[in-house]
């Protein structure tokens, strides 16, 4: 443990709640990148005490709707820049546009004509009414007394005295009247009829246009979707190619820096070699191999190491004559063919070891070891 | 074919390898848990429900961002989506200095609420926690409580209940340490 460790070593805590000023949060992420074991054990089992605090909400399940919504947006994957460029195309716009003004001239017009048409109606109900009127006024005055010095009968129909007839030249003027009104009448139905005639062709003019627009819509959708595909599919290549190169880029710094630690601790002038056996049914044929050396650093090889559970990991602990008695040297980054590697840089944690066990543990480690004892190899007496 | 079983490095692999089925996997691996906590947080099912969506969305995004380095895939997924929480919490309470925003418990008894995927918290554990908490002095479980559900800063914490900045440092630590404490007990004790 250097100065730095023991500065930090009661922040981790506050460092994994993110209570901490900006400053000291940078410091302390800065320290944690540098590959200090111990402080990432501490901050590990501050965060593990934080996800299982995180129990303590009741528990609620999301609605399906979530994943729905989240597989959609995802899928689609597009970025605003293309989004916006595409409201832009042209043509397609400017087309729906057209449609769309169509659609509003056709149904002005056709309002108009609706009204005309309810206009022409009326003047077509009251030149009947007024033709019926007259109709009877005749028939009445036909059947009536000659003599005009007579008051008329009870049930006579009261007409307008502009127009009450009293003599046969009155009769004749009605019924010239009568003929005239039953033309305004005909010419006014046959206007309606025609005006209808319109109204019916509007109608139809206003359905194909809506035709046309609908289609145009799907066209511009259409176009919209293939854009974005073509897009989406473009920037996934490019976004793949990226996260590759940077995968690779890290992967080859990485192995740059393993050989230099690697080289570091094969010069070591104090190299000492640790065998480690398998003290547990668990372990099976394991074995490794550890090089160690308090100025180096220790390189731990391990060979044929049973496949865990999802759950668990491997996990080194250096055993020594100093306090802390039992140490973590960190967790054993295991491969599919089960041969495992653990580098430890050189620290004062190193110093006074007597031997090196393994356990498997909860993924993610623990602070003290309390998983089983796989792995166990002593260092040589005369080592010490 | 992939299952909410599978490895999570494993299927953060092929997240950055843009399979949007992986991460479908993880999100009904990890969503009950998220949505709990961001739940209880915001206590607003429909932002809860769209800052769960945001969480994974930002894994999608930038999966780079998360490295084994920074702990377990479930303990980073639910520092974004508490931070997330919190932020959306404090732009909420500025909001609401002008107009009346209903919020509190809409959770009604619904099958859709019923719904969903993805395992709840072990409920061993979450006793084990509670117990802890129970046990704590009450300032120090107020504290606690008030840090990580509310997201008070150690200077609000400090202004609310009167007492210096270090005390209320002090009473953060150990109640973690104490959930630390009982985590370890918590699995099987094994003495090397």
């Amino acid at each position: 443990m250097n100065l730095t460790c023991r500065y930090l070593q009661d922040d981790w805590e506050l460092y994994a709640l993110g209570g901490l000023e900006r400053e000291a949060q940078e410091s302390m992420f800065a320290h944690l990148e540098s590959g200090c074991n111990e402080c990432r054990q501490r901050y590990f089992a501050a965060q593990a005490a934080l996800t299982a605090m995180s129990t303590l909400a009741p528990n609620r399940r999301p609605s399906p709707n979530v994943e729905r919504k989240l597989m959609r947006a995802i899928q689609s994957d597009r970025t605003p820049a293309t989004y916006g460029w595409s409201l832009w195309r042209p043509f397609p716009w400017v087309g729906a546009v057209a449609c769309l003004l169509l659609v509003l001239w056709f149904a002005r017009d056709h309002n108009r004509l609706q009204l005309e048409l309810a206009e022409s109606r009326e003047n077509v109900m009251l030149a009947q009414q007024h033709a019926k009127a007259l109709q009877e006024q005749l028939v009445a005055n036909l059947n009536a007394p000659q003599d005009s010095g007579k008051p008329p009968a009870a049930n006579t129909v009261a007409v307008p005295p502009v127009i009450a007839p009293s003599s046969t030249a009155d009769a004749a003027r009605l019924k010239a009247e009568l003929a005239q009104t039953r033309e305004q009448a005909q010419a006014a139905e046959a206007a309606a009829a025609a005006l209808q005639r319109q109204v019916a062709q509007l109608q139809a003019d206003l359905a194909s246009a809506a035709n046309r627009t609908a289609t145009l819509e799907k066209e511009l959708q259409s176009a919209e979707n293939q854009v974005a595909h073509a897009d989406s599919e473009k920037s996934r290549a490019l976004a793949a190619a990226l996260a590759k190169s940077q995968s690779d880029v890290q992967r080859l710094s990485a192995a740059a820096n393993d050989t230099a630690k690697l080289q570091q601790l094969l010069q070591s002038a104090s190299l000492e070699q640790i065998s480690l056996r398998s003290v547990n049914s668990q372990g099976g044929h394991a074995t490794a191999r550890a090089l160690y050396s308090p100025q180096g650093g220790l390189l731990l090889l391990a060979d044929s190491l049973p496949k865990l559970p999802d759950q668990k990991c491997y996990q080194l602990w250096l055993i020594r004559k100093a306090s802390p008695a039992i140490l973590s040297a960190g967790l054993i980054n295991l491969q599919d063919d089960g041969k495992g590697m653990l580098y430890a840089p050189p620290s004062a944690d190193l110093e006074e070891v007597t031997a090196l066990a393994i356990t498997d543990e909860p993924a993610g480690g623990s602070v003290s070891a309390r998983g089983q004892k796989l792995l166990f190899g002593a260092r040589s007496r005369l080592a010490r | 074919m992939l299952s909410p079983g599978q490895d999570d490095s494993f299927l953060l692999a092929r997240v950055q390898e843009r399979d949007a089925d992986a991460l479908l996997m993880l999100y009904r691996k990890y969503s009950t848990r998220i949505f709990s906590l961001l739940y209880r947080i915001v206590e607003n099912r429909s932002a809860a429900e769209e800052l769960l969506q945001d969480t994974f969305q930002r894994l999608w995004d930038r999966p780079e961002m998360y490295c084994a380095g920074k702990g377990p895939l479930l303990s980073w997924l639910l520092t974004v989506a508490r931070n997330l929480a919190l932020d959306y919490k404090r732009k909420e309470s500025r909001r609401a200095s002008h107009i009346v925003i209903p919020t509190g418990d809409d959770e009604g008894l619904t099958l859709e609420n019923l719904a969903g995927t993805g395992p709840a918290a072990d409920p061993d554990l979450s006793r084990t926690i509670r117990q802890v908490m129970d046990s704590l002095p009450p300032a120090q479980k107020t504290a606690l409580e008030l840090a990580y559900f509310e997201g008070l800063t150690h200077q609000e914490l400090a202004e609310r209940t009167g007492e210096s900045l270090g005390t209320v440092k002090t009473r953060i630590r150990l109640g973690i340490n104490k959930l630390r404490d009982a985590l370890l007990h918590y699995g099987k004790v094994f003495m090397l």
